[in-house]
């Protein structure tokens, strides 16, 4: 297969051959490293609050059940759901943004991680927690699914090319 | 090179965090980090004597972060290891009730204002005013008592505010 030798690995070097592109991959890069501070932000704070061996988590739901209409689906999504089965949703939350943050800083199975962030997102919104910030991280995590960016600079690069069948590292 | 580069400003920037708020006990909280929380604020200026009925109030809402100050959150996540922010600002609407001279109550509703949240002073101000959010006093620009100021839960402000968009209180005969 050619697509090894398609995909060219991430240099400073390419400004002078391929501006453009150098700086667009460059561009990109900076994004996936801004997004995975984010989700390394949220990764400490779990674990300092201690979602994961306390009922922080209930503490944090219940608050946010006390700011909401009501009549919302994010309220009944936490009174019904998120509430009663707060250990679980704590480990899943507090385990995924742990895996996003370790895939998109080190380039690792990098598209699916980004995919397990959108779909964090996507749960964060319906349950309560939708704003608009999350518009441009779901464009931006997106971008991570779309293109090649563990293979540009990342770990997908070499285990991509150790295990070129594998749906982990494309 | 880049191998080193781009790890290297990013712990380089992790090197320089900034100094959290100091916590304190707060009779009025207001989750600066919710863009999309809806608060009641209910300020009474009353005289003090219990035996007099009277029905002068203010209630400030303080309203969701448009969709341009939401977006700027994510900015305000990143950044928030160096920078350390001091204030939040909130749309705001102000609604008074005074006692009437035709009816019972002449109800008036402000919009487009906006409160601005002093995160180290523990400040609230609003239009003409400012609510110490710590005991609860409201006072005027120039620093006079007018009032005390309480937060209530979100369903007991939607349910005061029904008072300002139902038809004019009657006089009681």
């Amino acid at each position: 297969m050619n697509a090894r030798a398609e995909i060219q690995p991430f240099r400073f070097a390419g400004i002078r051959t391929a501006p453009a592109r150098t700086i667009g991959i460059a561009v990109v890069l900076l994004l996936r490293y801004l997004m995975a501070l984010f989700f390394l932000g949220s990764s400490l704070n779990k674990v300092a609050k201690g979602w994961l061996w306390s009922d922080y988590s209930r503490t944090v739901f219940q608050s946010r059940l006390a700011e909401l209409d009501p009549a919302t689906f994010g309220a009944k999504f936490l009174s019904q759901f998120a509430i009663p089965w707060y250990p679980l949703i704590a480990w899943v939350v507090t385990l995924s943004v742990i895996t996003v943050t370790i895939s998109l800083a080190l380039g690792l199975a990098t598209r699916w991680g980004a995919a397990l962030a959108v779909w964090l997102m996507v749960m964060f919104a319906i349950g309560g927690y939708y704003d608009a910030s999350l518009l441009p991280l779901w464009a931006i995590a997106g971008l991570f699914i779309v293109l090649p960016t563990g293979r540009w600079f990342g770990l997908d690069r070499r285990l991509h090319a150790r295990h070129p069948a594998s749906p982990w590292f494309r | 090179m880049s191998r080193v580069f781009l790890p290297t400003v990013l712990l380089s920037l992790l090197a320089g965090c900034a100094a959290p708020l100091p916590e304190a006990e707060l009779l009025i909280p207001v989750n600066a980090k919710c863009t999309t929380c809806e608060d009641f604020i209910r300020c009474d200026d009353s005289s003090g004597n219990a035996a007099v009925y009277d029905p002068t109030f203010d209630l400030y809402r303080l309203e969701p972060k448009g969709t341009l100050a939401q977006l700027a959150t994510v900015w305000e996540f990143l950044i928030q290891l160096f920078y350390t922010r001091t204030e939040d600002v909130r749309p705001l609407s102000v609604y008074a009730q005074r006692p009437g001279t035709t009816e019972a109550f002449a109800r008036s509703t402000t919009g487009d204002a906006e409160a601005r949240i002093d995160l180290v002073e523990h400040r609230i101000q609003v239009p003409d005013a400012w609510i110490d959010q710590v005991t609860g006093q409201r006072r005027g620009a120039d620093n006079t008592p007018r009032g005390l100021c309480r937060l209530l839960n979100p369903a007991e402000g939607r349910e005061l505010l029904k008072l300002f968009t139902e038809e004019p209180a009657k006089e009681k005969s």
